[in-house]
């Protein structure tokens, strides 16, 4: 397991490098919109993410979407439910670590609240009585954190099978594999059918809970591709700023989305170009 | 032990937080208000008429439509999806594009909102940034978080319009114009192509059956 992670590392820096060089290459210069254009899709390798797009669409089509259905024509929602709980709480710690590393105590106690609830009353994780008693679930990664600490997310990257992502967030994910106190147990105890199981069945459970969201997308969108590249930005975004601060009353992050091109305006971004 | 008083000054230390936002709260104007008034009236309104059981689907459709286009500014937001590439059409072409675009989204959102039971939306209070107001709201559901949903409208003529909707932080406006940008750069530059595939989208979305 370590193994596969260090070299996953390797490839991840390799990556990086080729998509900041491929960046330097293909922009021109003398148009000043186009060029703020291109700034703010941020997606230099769009051609190769495409490809890896394709791929992703073929497996889910193939593989991925098949097993889910399957899954849920099997399962009620509620045994669907108590598993999505389950695997919600066995990651708990790996939010709490973050909640701290982002200097968030409230968040933190809440985090701690919702694991001592749910790993006793809600028998196993398995019932998120947290939320019935006030203690909402939020999600925290280490993505987040670093986006937080100031790092920036880089160019736009899809991953094979993982999906959308960036530097940024591959990054995080793979720090947030290697502090999880149960992977790293069963790395010690050369468990690997623990993380493998905990992958797969983390991934049967995002795709269940996209069913609905992805079929409507994928119907209703001209550009599939874009329309997700978009959307993970956004999510975020919201999801770094804990939506805004607040669960309601405050002024949402719009800074960043519609605020600076406001479509009260003309559609200008500048006055230079044709 | 420590685990649990740990948590206990936390809880503590989040109540204090939670109550000193309650005391703080934004005056409102009569823009703002005039705003909430609005969306809690068209929530009103798409509950009665929307969501009956009895109706057809060709006069659901309708109804949806009128709604649609009672209430949103769909000429703005498609203006405005575009970007800097509605300088390069002709006013004919605009013309054309903006009857697409309404097509597109009233085909696009009447069928998503069939399928939908009633869910109560609350209201969480107003801002005004600029000339837009923002109403935020969400719906709650049973035995998991409630969704966010922010509608940002605008008043124009005496009347109010829908400008953008945010679900849990995602925009539609923004979500739709890195779309139809894409798709215009990748018909190199022209709107014709994004022109083309709407009506192929239209066509489809309104022959598939649900």
């Amino acid at each position: 397991m370590r193994g596969n992670q260090t070299s996953f590392i390797k490839a991840m820096v390799l990556l990086f490098i080729v998509v900041t060089m491929a960046s330097c290459s293909s922009v021109p210069a003398n148009d000043q919109e186009a060029l703020t254009e291109l700034k703010k899709i941020n997606d230099p390798i769009e051609p190769t993410n495409r490809f890896i797009f394709n791929f992703n669409q073929g497996l889910d089509a193939a593989i991925i979407k098949p097993i889910t259905g399957l899954y849920r024509g099997i399962f009620p929602s509620i045994i669907r439910d108590s598993i999505h709980n389950f695997m919600n709480n066995i990651k708990t710690p790996v939010v709490l670590a973050n909640d701290v590393l982002q200097g968030e105590p409230e968040r933190a106690g809440n985090t701690m609240m919702r694991f001592i609830i749910n790993s006793s009353v809600g028998i196993a994780g398995l019932r998120d009585q947290a939320t019935n008693w006030g203690f909402e679930d939020h999600d925290e990664d280490f993505g987040q954190t670093l986006a937080v600490w100031g790092v920036g997310e880089g160019p736009y990257l899809m991953l094979p099978v993982l999906g959308p992502s960036n530097p940024r967030d591959a990054i995080g994910k793979l720090v947030d594999n290697l502090i999880d106190p149960i992977n790293l147990w069963a790395d010690n105890d050369d468990r690997e059918w623990v993380p493998i199981t905990r992958t797969a069945v983390n991934g049967l459970d995002t795709r269940d809970r996209l069913w609905d969201i992805l079929n409507d997308l994928e119907k209703s969108s001209i550009d599939y591709y874009a329309a997700i590249r978009s959307l993970y930005r956004q999510r975020r975004n919201d999801d770094i700023s804990n939506g805004s601060g607040s669960k309601n009353n405050k002024t949402p992050n719009l800074a960043e989305t519609t605020v600076i091109n406001d479509p009260l305006d003309e559609p200008q971004i500048s006055a230079v170009g044709p | 032990m420590s685990l649990v008083s740990r948590g206990l000054v936390a809880t503590l230390f989040s109540v204090s937080v939670f109550l000193s936002t309650c005391i703080v709260r934004a005056h409102a104007d009569e823009f703002t208000n005039g705003a909430e008034r609005f969306i809690t009236s068209l929530a009103a309104k798409a509950e009665v008429s929307l969501l009956s059981d009895h109706i057809s689907p060709v006069e659901h459709q309708k109804r949806f439509r009128n709604i649609m286009l009672s209430s949103f500014d769909l000429n703005g937001v498609g203006k405005w999806v575009i970007g800097r590439y509605w300088r390069r059409i002709s006013k004919s072409e605009r013309a054309e594009y903006l009857k697409l675009f309404e097509k597109f989204i009233i085909a696009t959102y009447s069928k998503r909102f069939r399928g939908y039971t009633k869910a109560k939306l609350q209201i969480n209070g107003t801002t005004k940034r600029k000339n837009s107001a923002f109403v935020n709201s969400q719906i709650n559901r049973k035995g998991s978080k409630p969704i966010r949903i922010i509608w940002r409208v605008k008043l124009a003529n005496g009347k109010y319009k829908i400008i953008d909707i945010v679900i849990e932080g995602m925009s539609w406006i923004q979500t739709q114009r890195s779309e139809f940008v894409s798709v215009i750069r990748n018909s190199g530059g022209k709107v014709s192509g994004l022109m083309d595939a709407l009506s192929k989208k239209i066509v489809f979305l309104t022959s598939y059956k649900n």
